[in-house]
């Protein structure tokens, strides 16, 4: 709610607050494993904090004088994440909270980012509340996605003091030739008045490691996310895989 | 939309690209990229044996004498306009214009590509490269068809939406575009096949999110027998839309991008500029 906050004030905007509760559909489970219980446990578990987090909320939008609505959904299926997508994808950003301890939560996360087709902001459990976006970090590869990334991030990259687009060994990329990568979107994004400026380095760890080194220096990490879709389990890609298991700072994801 | 990088690889279309960036960059206060690649030449394959691998460069010569006086209509164009403007040429390896768009592409916030005449005999290989930058810019790409009658203007805009993921990117890429237009049109056709008979609103969440960057918006479910692309078509004619956005569908099959049927159908029979999104 805090990063909630301070997007919304700078940007006058509307937030909706989301609970969903996974319905309590009795799955065959055929090696006995939980059993149905677990998925009722987990709905009267939702259930019950709801009415909670709706005051919270509540408190917050009253106390904070936001704009706010309050959406409470029953979800068909176990996945709350279908219930997010559809909601999401009439909205223009999406933000969620992350525990990194579960490795669920990867799973979880990765299907929303490439499913929805809206930016999403992944906040660690660790952000406080007096957070601001100082200096932001975009990974940048010459890909698809990292363009997506980029350009979703305008609005933020705005409200941030300096923005790093940063690329490690420019020189291994397929994607991208000339002696400066990176430069003409460099030239883009200034064109939003954004203070921006290039980093392109070598590195001989792995790129993740190196991207996750650096976003430690920084206050939100925007990167594309990969997600090669297999059958329909999505995997995601190294760089992306690495910063959200890790989760230096936050991180605003884009497919 | 700052960054508009006008291709201008379509020889035919390049007086329709550079209205297009012109208008677009007035309004935003953007800066237009006049972007003329000169493809390298095709190499021949192999014909018979002990004969070489001859290579047919007409392409790149027809490119390379064609330069001055693109890059002078261009200049002029410019000037006259009074937007700010660069232009950027580059003498590339590869025949096809496809990687060379998306390398620059990819960099700036809109691209603009000109388009075949409905109809036209190269329409098809031409929708096959719209689909490869479409789906490999992440960005939103305007595809221009040959100039009509009238100036071109963006006032009256259909948005093509049905809740996917591809359609959702189009709506909010275009936002820029929607926040200047005098009418806004959000258009589900057959919502009931995707939602059931009992959401009575489709879209309107969507409706409401726009309206809060006062976008002028209406919601319309339309009804129709026919295919989804043909209504589509009928209701750009209908309300005289001059601006369809919509999401670009896309298959990769190994490395050919095959792009689903109503958008492929659109491409094709092109009835007004339309603003893909992926």
């Amino acid at each position: 709610m805090a990063m909630a906050t301070q997007i919304a004030r700078e940007y006058d905007s509307h937030i909706i607050g989301l609970y969903i509760i996974p319905s309590a559909i009795v799955y065959a489970a055929p090696y006995g494993y939980g059993g149905p219980i677990n998925f009722v446990e987990m709905n009267r578990f939702y259930r019950s904090k709801a009415s909670s987090v709706e005051d919270d909320f509540e408190d917050f939008i009253r106390k904070e004088n936001l704009n706010g609505e309050w959406r409470l959904v029953n979800s068909l299926g176990t996945f709350v994440g279908d219930g997010v997508i559809k909601h999401a994808r009439e909205a223009d950003l999406v933000i969620l909270g992350n525990d990194n301890s579960i490795q669920d939560s990867i799973e979880f996360e990765s299907r929303l980012v490439t499913e929805i087709g809206r930016p999403v902001l992944i906040v660690p459990n660790t952000t406080r509340s007096d957070f601001s976006f100082k200096k932001v970090i975009v990974g940048w590869d010459g890909s698809r996605e990292a363009a997506r990334a980029a350009f979703d991030a305008v609005p933020l990259l705005q409200m941030s003091e300096k923005t790093e687009v940063t690329c490690f060994n420019a020189h291994k990329e397929r994607e991208m030739s000339g002696d400066l990568p990176g430069s003409e979107l460099t030239n883009s994004l200034a064109r939003y008045n954004i203070n921006v400026e290039m980093v392109s380095e070598k590195t001989k760890t792995s790129v993740s490691q190196a991207l996750v080194d650096r976003a430690e220096t920084g206050d939100l990490l925007v990167i594309g996310a990969f997600g090669h879709s297999r059958l329909r389990e999505n995997i995601l890609g190294g760089v992306t895989q690495k910063a959200l298991k890790q989760m230096p700072c936050p991180v605003l994801m884009s497919n | 939309m700052k960054t508009i990088l006008a291709s201008l690889a379509h020889l035919e279309r390049v007086d329709e690209v550079l209205e297009a960036a012109i208008y677009i960059a007035r309004e935003n206060d953007g800066h237009v990229i006049g972007y003329y690649p000169i493809p390298g030449p095709m190499r021949i394959v192999y014909t018979a044996p002990g004969a070489d691998f001859p290579l047919d460069d007409h392409i790149t010569l027809l490119y390379e004498k064609k330069l001055p006086e693109i890059k002078a209509k261009f200049e002029e164009r410019m000037q006259r306009s009074g937007v700010e403007y660069e232009w950027r040429e580059e003498k590339r390896f590869e025949p096809l214009f496809t990687k060379s768009i998306l390398e620059h592409g990819r960099e700036a916030d809109l691209i603009i590509l000109g388009h075949d005449a409905p109809g036209s005999k190269t329409a098809k290989e031409e929708v096959g490269f719209v689909a490869d930058v479409v789906m490999g810019a992440g960005r939103p790409v305007l595809v221009v068809p040959p100039a009509g009658k009238s100036d071109f203007k963006i006032n009256k805009i259909a948005i093509g939406w049905n809740a996917s993921r591809e359609s959702c990117r189009a709506a909010f890429d275009s936002l820029p575009l929607l926040e200047k237009a005098s009418d806004v049109m959000l258009a589900w056709i057959n919502p009931e096949k995707k939602l059931g008979k009992n959401e009575n609103l489709p879209g309107a969440e969507l409706a409401a999110a726009l309206a809060r960057h006062d976008v002028p918006v209406t919601v319309k479910g339309i009804k129709n027998r026919t295919s989804t692309a043909k209504a589509m078509i009928n209701m750009v004619e209908e309300h005289d839309i001059d601006l369809l956005v919509m999401g670009a569908y896309g298959h990769s099959r190994l490395r050919e991008q095959i792009l689903g049927g109503v958008t492929e159908h659109i491409l094709k029979n092109l009835p007004c500029p339309v603003l893909l999104g992926n």
